[in-house]
């Protein structure tokens, strides 16, 4: 796989709305760049973002590390959960063109 | 990381509160001397010897407080408290002996640290009442043959500890509970007969409106008595769900929910796979009168504090027999035919 195989950003952000959508609801009136906690309330405390984590992972394949990152923060908004999952499978996609 | 000391704690007495039915805070109060005999005697019994705690557990239940604060003093052994922040990982060290005090949810997080745990030298995992998650079950399935160690324990807040076994991934092939050592069963017909539980302890808590602790308790739970010191747990005789280990009457959340929505709603209790267990609420919206937005909005009001529900549906109408129990088959149907029209 080169880095020409990873998805686009908007092709990022649009399957993770989907993904999420399967736990929250529609999120047509979220904006991107809103905190979900402010979007949604108590509907997003810290054990739905640990869903999240779940929906997103198994959408793209990906797992995240609750060491390494900064798991808090990349899943705050839509925006920060695209650029996470964005830039991580761009790793992967470098590592893998590497070995 | 901190090391808890021991310190006196004369007579005066601990207050935990649970929902209470009315979904009004109810006190039950513990004397230091039942929270210590509790952690000692578990930590005996089951824990064993560890050199640290990594606790899930918020220290305002009766399960953190034991084993991530009174547990921790008596031992004189660190503990990393992570209540706060379910996604957190807890720092592992390769040369100590761990208790995890678990909550259904800390084992989302334990599964992506399996090769790490499997690195420890001994680990016991105590997972507070709660059903086995899947995760729970993943985890304990790939840790098998390592020093990894998984233990239920059953209790309530009133009780304290009542019984524990060791964790089975296979609900199918769950052990019975084994009482633990200062606990007996009251059976009130014959022995192997499906009853609610009702125990003798010395370590039952004090209703703050009363003097003494009550020489007995009888729990919502349904079970039936295996021998004098075993009991399988069948389910619960009424509308309460733990929620990621914290207890939610669902049918006086349906009631004060109605009150404050000004319209009709029933709650069904679930399983989930984060949080062990969860709660679904649905409201009539045959006037048209409310959406979704409008009911996330206004329901915290009602919830006062417990736990929102995992899902909203609106309903034309809440289906009931003429005894008032909820026609399920066609709440369901009900429910799947709006789903189709909004897709």
């Amino acid at each position: 796989m080169t880095s020409s195989a990873v998805p686009s950003p908007a092709d990022v952000r649009s399957r993770t709305r989907d993904a999420l959508r399967q736990r929250l609801g529609p999120l047509d009136t979220v904006p991107d760049e809103t905190p979900l906690p402010d979007a949604l309330g108590p509907r997003y405390d810290s054990l739905t973002a640990l869903e999240c984590i779940g929906l997103v992972e198994a959408e793209f394949g990906i797992e995240v590390d609750f060491i390494e990152h900064d798991v808090r923060h990349a899943f705050r908004s839509i925006a920060a959960i695209t650029g996470f999952v964005h830039d991580l499978l761009e790793d992967q996609a470098s590592l893998r063109a590497h070995r | 990381m901190t090391v808890p000391r021991e310190k006196p704690q004369g007579d005066a007495e601990v207050g935990f509160h649970t929902s209470g039915h009315t979904g009004k805070p109810t006190l039950w109060l513990r004397t230091h001397d039942q929270l210590r005999t509790e952690a000692q005697m578990i930590g005996d019994v089951i824990i064993g010897t560890v050199d640290r705690v990594v606790t899930f557990a918020p220290a305002e239940h009766l399960f953190g407080r034991l084993f991530g604060d009174v547990l921790p003093r008596l031992r004189g052994i660190p503990v990393q408290d992570l209540h706060t922040d379910p996604t957190q990982a807890p720092d592992l060290i390769k040369t100590a002996r761990t208790l995890l005090v678990c909550l259904p949810s800390t084992w989302a997080v334990l599964q992506r640290m399996i090769p790490r745990l499997r690195e420890l030298p001994g680990t016991v995992a105590l997972h507070g009442t709660g059903p086995v998650t899947p995760a729970a079950a993943r985890v304990v399935s790939q840790l098998r043959g390592s020093g990894f160690r998984a233990v239920e324990l059953f209790g309530s807040t009133e009780s304290g500890g009542i019984a524990y076994r060791e964790m089975s991934t296979d609900p199918a092939q769950a052990r019975p509970w084994r009482l633990l050592p200062d606990v007996r069963l009251v059976t009130d017909g014959p022995a192997s007969e499906l009853q609610t539980l009702h125990v003798r302890s010395p370590r039952l808590a004090r209703p703050a409106n009363a003097p003494t602790p009550p020489p007995s308790l009888r729990l919502p739970d349904l079970i039936r008595p295996v021998d004098a010191r075993h009991f399988d747990h069948v389910g619960r005789s009424t509308g309460l769900v733990k929620v990621n280990g914290r207890r939610c009457d669902i049918d006086a959340v349906a009631a004060d929910a109605s009150r404050v929505l000004g319209t009709e709603v029933a709650c069904l209790a679930m399983r989930d796979p984060l949080r062990g267990e969860h709660y679904e609420l649905y409201y009539d919206d045959l006037a048209g009168t409310l959406t979704d937005e409008t009911v996330w909005h206004r329901l915290p009001g009602a919830l006062a504090g417990r736990p929102v529900p995992r899902t909203l549906h609106a309903v034309p109408g809440i289906p009931r027999t003429a005894t008032g129990k909820l026609k399920l088959d066609q709440l369901h149907a009900a429910t799947a035919q709006r789903s189709a029209v909004r897709a």
